[in-house]
C-alpha cells in the first residue's frame, strides 16, 4: 500500500507540486483581499475545472461520451433547493451528491447497456427528459414555476467549491492510477474483450458512471446559492453540457492535465466575453473551436503537449 | 366519438409526416454516410427559419417557399459535407467507431452553431407567420395545412424510395450502404453517393422545417427535441432504412397523440423516451433490416 502511494506521488512531476504548493494557499486565500469581481471569475473557472475533471472520470476513462451533465446538474440542483431548507449548506451539499449517487446507479445499470454512439445520444436526450418530468411535477404537484435558495455569501461558496475540486482531482487521480483505472481503461480500449480477461465491465463503467455524478452533483449543490433562484431554463441548461464537452475534448479525452488547462482558458474566454448581453457570437465561436479541434487536433492539449514533451521518433514508437 | 377518433388519427399522420421528414435524413445519412447527425433538428428549424425568412421578409408565396427553401438546405448540405471536413472524414482511414466519433462531436457543435446563429439573427423569441386563418376541409376536421402537410412530406419520401429502389443511383446508394470500402473497389464513386446522400438530407430537412414553420411557432432551440424524435423513428425502422423510417415515425407519432390525449402534454417526451431506451434494449438493429 505504501509502495503504491509512493509510486503515485511520484508520477507527479517535481514542477507540478511546486506549482500546486504554491497555487492552493494563495487560491484558498483569495477571499482575504481580492475584491468581488475577481471571485466571481475564480469561481466560474474553478467550477468548470470540477467539471470537466468530473465528466472526465466518466467518459474520459471510459470512452462512453456522455452529453448530459446538465440533466444531474438540474437534479442537483432541484434536489439541493428541497432540501437545503432542512438541512445546512455544508451537509445538503453532501447529501444531494448521495442522491446523485443513488439515482445514477440504476440509470447507468441499464444506460451503460447501450453501447457506442446510441450512448451519447441517450445522453444527449436526458436533459429534455429530466428536465420535462421535473417541469411536469412542478406544474401538477407543486404549483411552482421556480424555486428560491437562502443565498450564501460569495466567499463561503467559493472555499467549499475550491475544496470540492481538489478532492475530485485526486479522486480522479487515485482512479486513473489504480487497478481499478487501469479496468477502465481496457474497457476504453475494446469492451469485449476486458469483459473476456475477466473485468466485470457493467459493475465499473457503473460505479463510475455515479462517482462522476456524484461529484456534478455536489458542485451543482454548492453553486446554487450563488444566484439564489433556479427553474427549468436556468439548471437543464444545454450551455453547461455543451461547454463541459468543449473543456473536455479540446483537453483531450481521460487527460485530467489537458482537460484542466483547457477549463481555464475557455472558461475565462466565458466570463470576458459572454457576459454580456449577446452571448450569441461567443457561443458560435465555441463551436467552430469544437469543430476545428475535433477535426485536426483529435486529442486535443493532451495530444499536444504529449508531442512536445516526447522526441518525435519517440512519440511516433508511442502511437504504434 | 367519431368526430375525436378522427381528429386523433389525422394527428397522428400529420406527427408521422413531419418526423418521417425529419426521420428519413438522419437515416440515410447514418446508414450510407455513416454520419451521426445530431444538427437534423437543427437544421429543420434553419429551414423554417429560411421560409419565415422568405415569406415574410422579402414577400414569397408560401408554395413557392416549399420548392425554394429545400432546395437552398440541400446546396447548404452539399457545401457542409464539402466544407465542414465530412467529406475527408469519409476518406480519412480509421475505425468506423472513430469515425462515428468524430461526426458525433462535429455535428454536435453543428446543431449548436446553428441553433446560436438563429438566436443571433431572429432572437430567441418564438415567431409565427402573421398570416390568415386555417382552412379547412371537410366541414371543420382537417385543416389544410396538415393534408399540405401529410401528402407532401409522404410523396417526397415515396419519391426517395423510388430513387433508392429504381435508378442507378440508387443502385449505388445501396452499394455503398452495404459496404463502403467494397463498392469503391467495384467502381462506384463514393464520393457522389455521399454528395446525394447529404443534399437529401438537407433537402428534407428544409422541407420538413418549411412545413414545420407553417404548423407551429418556431424557436432557435427546438432542435434537440426534433433530433431525439428523429433518432427514435430511425432506431424503431433500423438504420437506413426508408420503409423503416415510416414505420417508426407512426409509432412515434401514435404514441405522442396518446399520451398527449391520455395523460399530459409534457409527459410526452418520457414516453418516446422510453420507447427509445426499450427499442435499444429489445432490438438495437432495428424491426426493419434492409432498405
Amino acid at each position: 500500500m505504501k509502495n503504491r502511494l509512493l509510486t503515485a506521488v511520484k508520477a507527479i512531476d517535481i514542477p507540478v507540486w511546486i506549482l500546486s504548493i504554491i497555487l492552493v494557499p494563495v487560491l484558498f486565500t483569495v477571499p482575504l483581499y481580492s475584491s468581488r469581481v475577481i471571485i466571481q471569475i475564480l469561481l466560474t473557472i474553478i467550477l468548470y475545472v470540477q467539471l470537466v475533471i468530473a465528466w472526465n472520470m466518466f467518459s474520459g476513462f471510459t470512452g462512453y461520451l456522455f452529453l448530459g451533465v446538465a440533466a444531474i446538474y438540474g437534479i442537483a440542483a432541484y434536489a439541493y433547493a428541497i432540501i437545503s431548507a432542512y438541512v445546512p449548506y455544508l451537509l445538503a451539499v453532501l447529501i444531494v451528491g448521495l442522491i446523485c449517487f443513488v439515482i445514477s446507479y440504476p440509470l447507468g445499470l441499464v444506460f451503460l447497456r447501450i453501447r457506442g454512439p446510441y450512448f451519447a445520444i441517450a445522453s444527449y436526450a436526458m436533459v429534455l427528459l429530466f428536465a420535462s418530468l421535473v417541469l411536469y411535477y412542478e406544474q401538477a404537484v407543486s404549483y411552482l414555476s421556480g424555486r428560491t435558495v437562502t443565498i450564501i455569501p460569495l466567499p463561503r461558496i467559493y472555499t467549499v467549491l475550491l475544496a470540492i475540486t481538489i478532492i475530485t482531482l485526486i479522486a480522479a487521480f487515485v482512479i486513473k492510477r489504480s487497478k481499478f483505472g487501469y479496468g477502465l481503461s481496457c474497457i476504453k480500449g475494446n469492451e469485449d474483450l476486458a469483459s473476456v480477461i475477466g473485468i466485470n465491465t457493467s459493475f465499473y463503467k457503473t460505479i463510475t458512471f455515479s462517482i462522476s455524478a456524484f461529484f456534478i452533483g455536489i458542485t451543482a449543490a454548492a453553486i446554487v446559492p450563488r444566484g439564489g433562484y433556479i427553474d427549468t431554463t436556468t439548471v437543464f441548461a444545454p450551455v453547461i453540457s455543451f461547454n463541459v464537452l468543449v473543456m473536455g475534448v479540446i483537453g483531450g479525452l481521460g487527460s485530467l492535465r489537458g482537460g484542466m488547462i483547457s477549463a481555464v482558458l475557455l472558461s475565462l474566454f466565458f466570463e470576458f466575453f459572454a457576459t454580456s448581453q449577446n452571448p450569441y457570437p461567443f457561443f458560435i465561436s465555441l463551436g467552430v473551436l469544437l469543430m476545428l479541434g475535433i477535426f485536426f487536433f483529435p486529442r486535443g492539449i493532451e495530444g499536444v503537449l504529449e508531442r512536445v514533451r516526447l522526441p518525435r521518433k519517440k512519440a511516433k514508437l508511442k502511437n504504434y | 366519438m367519431l368526430i375525436t377518433v378522427l381528429n386523433l388519427t389525422v394527428s397522428v399522420l400529420f406527427l408521422a409526416s413531419m418526423y418521417l421528414l425529419v426521420g428519413v435524413g438522419l437515416s440515410l445519412l447514418y446508414g450510407v454516410s455513416q454520419t451521426i447527425n445530431l444538427a437534423q433538428g437543427g437544421f429543420m428549424i434553419v429551414g423554417a427559419y429560411l421560409a419565415f425568412l422568405f415569406i415574410s421578409g422579402l414577400g414569397l408565396a408560401p408554395l413557392w417557399a416549399l420548392l425554394v427553401v429545400p432546395v437552398i438546405m440541400g446546396i447548404l448540405g452539399m457545401g457542409i459535407y464539402k466544407a465542414a471536413g465530412f467529406s475527408s472524414l469519409l476518406n480519412r482511414n480509421i475505425s468506423r467507431e472513430d469515425r462515428e466519433f468524430t461526426t458525433l462531436i462535429m455535428t454536435f457543435a453543428l446543431s449548436w452553431i446553428a441553433a446560436n446563429a438563429l438566436a443571433a439573427i431572429f432572437t430567441a423569441n418564438p415567431q409565427t407567420f402573421p398570416g390568415p386563418d386555417i382552412q379547412y376541409m371537410f366541414s371543420n376536421i382537417i385543416p389544410l395545412k396538415k393534408l399540405l402537410t401529410i401528402v407532401l412530406s409522404m410523396v417526397s419520401v415515396g419519391v426517395i424510395w423510388l430513387i433508392i429502389r429504381k435508378t442507378w443511383i440508387g443502385l449505388g446508394i445501396r452499394c455503398v450502404f452495404d459496404d463502403n470500402e467494397a463498392s469503391r473497389i467495384m467502381g462506384i464513386n463514393a464520393e457522389k453517393v455521399h454528395f446525394t446522400i447529404f443534399f437529401i438530407a438537407f433537402f428534407t430537412a428544409g422541407l420538413g422545417g418549411t412545413l414545420y414553420s407553417y404548423n407551429y411557432p418556431i424557436n432557435p432551440y427546438q432542435g434537440t427535441e426534433l433530433t431525439m424524435i428523429a433518432f427514435v423513428v430511425t432506431i424503431i425502422g433500423g438504420v437506413g432504412s426508408v420503409k423503416g423510417v415510416l414505420f417508426g415515425a407512426l409509432i412515434v407519432a401514435l404514441v405522442e397523440v396518446l399520451v398527449t390525449f391520455f395523460a399530459a402534454p409534457l409527459l410526452k417526451i418520457a414516453f418516446v423516451y422510453f420507447l427509445f431506451i426499450l427499442i435499444l434494449l429489445i432490438r438495437p438493429s432495428g424491426l426493419v433490416k434492409n432498405m
